[in-house]
């Protein structure tokens, strides 16, 4: 195989030249094995990235499989201590259930972040960067995003996933930087996620009137996407 | 989700899908490996192994979105004949009762010849060089541009060609004499 061949059967396995326009220039070249030369790189095209696959599956499994666990064990002892958090619970319920945290939880969104295109975008470091977020590494996520968004300059995309990674990592000063400039953005099609995570972001941060001042805007909004949520953050908030 | 979306899924190779496929038939996968000689890890193992093998057969356009059965029982039953293969290997003995996918043995057959010469090559590709692994990675599975791998390794992009020529080169010299 030489380094020219190479270049037509990509672009032949790449649909850019038909198999006659291949032929005739493996002719020119004297290539005499040309159906075993497409084979071996097709076969090592998709080698190479059953390998990627491979490492992309084993940072994914695992994460899955911790998370399940998780949720899984229950142990004796476990069990006891779940008993008297249920009692402690009751008891304290009151000031527990309008603690802002515990609404913070309630109302968590946790976004799954896009589905990954790894191997048919060409913007394969935001690919990279929403693996992670995807996975829940904000802490990677954040750092390969901030990378991009410095490299390239930043999107609505871009800001969107630094301000909920910022937000999933407790840093709301710094999500709300990157969330407002996107709620702003009225064609973004992650405008309304963002003004939920602003909602979040000041219930983490204790401050109920805030959160409540944000969440009355969504909630007035009919078409918006947390409406619901918010209508039922807001209940919750009047009780306190 | 439904079998649009799955294939589309993996074709994409989206973390989602597979962790939706992952939790569809982890229990199944467990049962079957547990119950014959494996742990939990070596099931985690081979439902990786099945879900490669299952794209590259979408990839060579060997799988029929069409055929006979769901997508999740073909990876199912890859799974279950590459754990049989496993335990082959090793000789250890095997009682697998369960084959929900026998109307498809051939197809899933041919489909795990077809792994199994990927998977070679795979093999041959980890003996590279780790300048010619992260070459070939970024061009061939992040679909790098030369220009963004020159950049990315410091070099110029007439070097990430003519590099990435020998080290395909390589590979080649690598694989063929065990072909």
């Amino acid at each position: 195989m030489n380094a020219e061949i190479l270049e037509y059967i990509e672009d032949y396995l790449d649909n850019k030249i038909d198999r006659n326009a291949l032929e005739a220039k493996a002719a020119s070249l004297g290539v005499s094995d040309l159906a075993s030369e497409i084979e071996f790189v097709e076969n090592t095209r998709l080698a190479v990235e059953a390998a990627g696959l491979r490492n992309q599956l084993d940072a994914l499994i695992p994460n899955a499989s911790q998370k399940e666990n998780i949720r899984k064990q229950k142990s004796p002892l476990k069990l006891i201590i779940g008993v008297a958090a249920s009692v402690l619970i009751i008891v304290v319920g009151y000031w527990a259930f309008f603690d802002s945290n515990n609404l913070y939880k309630d109302y968590a969104y946790v976004d799954p972040g896009l589905p990954v295109t790894m191997g048919e975008s060409e913007n394969y470091a935001l690919d990279d960067a929403l693996t992670y977020f995807g996975e829940g590494n904000y802490k990677v996520s954040l750092e390969k995003l901030l990378a991009i968004s410095e490299k390239s300059g930043s999107n609505d995309t871009v800001s969107y996933f630094i301000g909920a990674s910022y937000l999933y990592e407790n840093q709301t000063e710094k999500a709300r930087e990157y969330l407002m400039p996107v709620v702003s953005d009225s064609s973004s099609v992650f405008s309304q996620k963002a003004e939920w995570l602003l909602v979040l972001a000041a219930l983490r941060e204790d401050k109920m009137e805030k959160a409540k001042e944000q969440a009355s805007q969504i909630a007035n909004s009919e078409s918006h996407a947390f409406q619901e949520e918010a209508e039922k953050l807001l209940l919750d908030l009047k009780g306190e | 989700m439904t079998e649009n979306e799955i294939y589309d899924g993996i074709v994409r190779k989206d973390n989602r899908t597979f962790l939706w496929l992952y939790r569809q038939n982890e229990g199944r996968i467990l049962n079957l490996v547990q119950n014959n000689n494996g742990n939990e890890d070596d099931a985690r193992d081979i439902f990786q192994e099945g879900l490669v093998a299952l794209w590259t057969n979408i990839s060579k356009g060997k799988f029929d979105m069409n055929g006979q059965a769901k997508i999740s029982t073909y990876l199912f039953t890859l799974c279950r004949n590459l754990w049989i293969s496993k335990l082959r290997k090793n000789k250890k003995m095997f009682s697998l009762d369960d084959n929900p996918g026998a109307e498809i043995a051939d197809e899933v057959n041919e489909m795990e010849e077809q792994y199994e010469k990927i998977k070679s090559l795979e093999n041959h590709f980890a003996k590279l060089g780790e300048a010619c692994q992260q070459l070939l990675s970024l061009f061939y599975y992040k679909k790098a541009s030369l220009k963004e791998i020159a950049e990315q390794m410091g070099i110029t992009d007439k070097t990430a060609k003519n590099n990435k020529y020998r080290c395909m080169q390589q590979l080649k010299e690598l694989f063929e004499p065990s072909k």
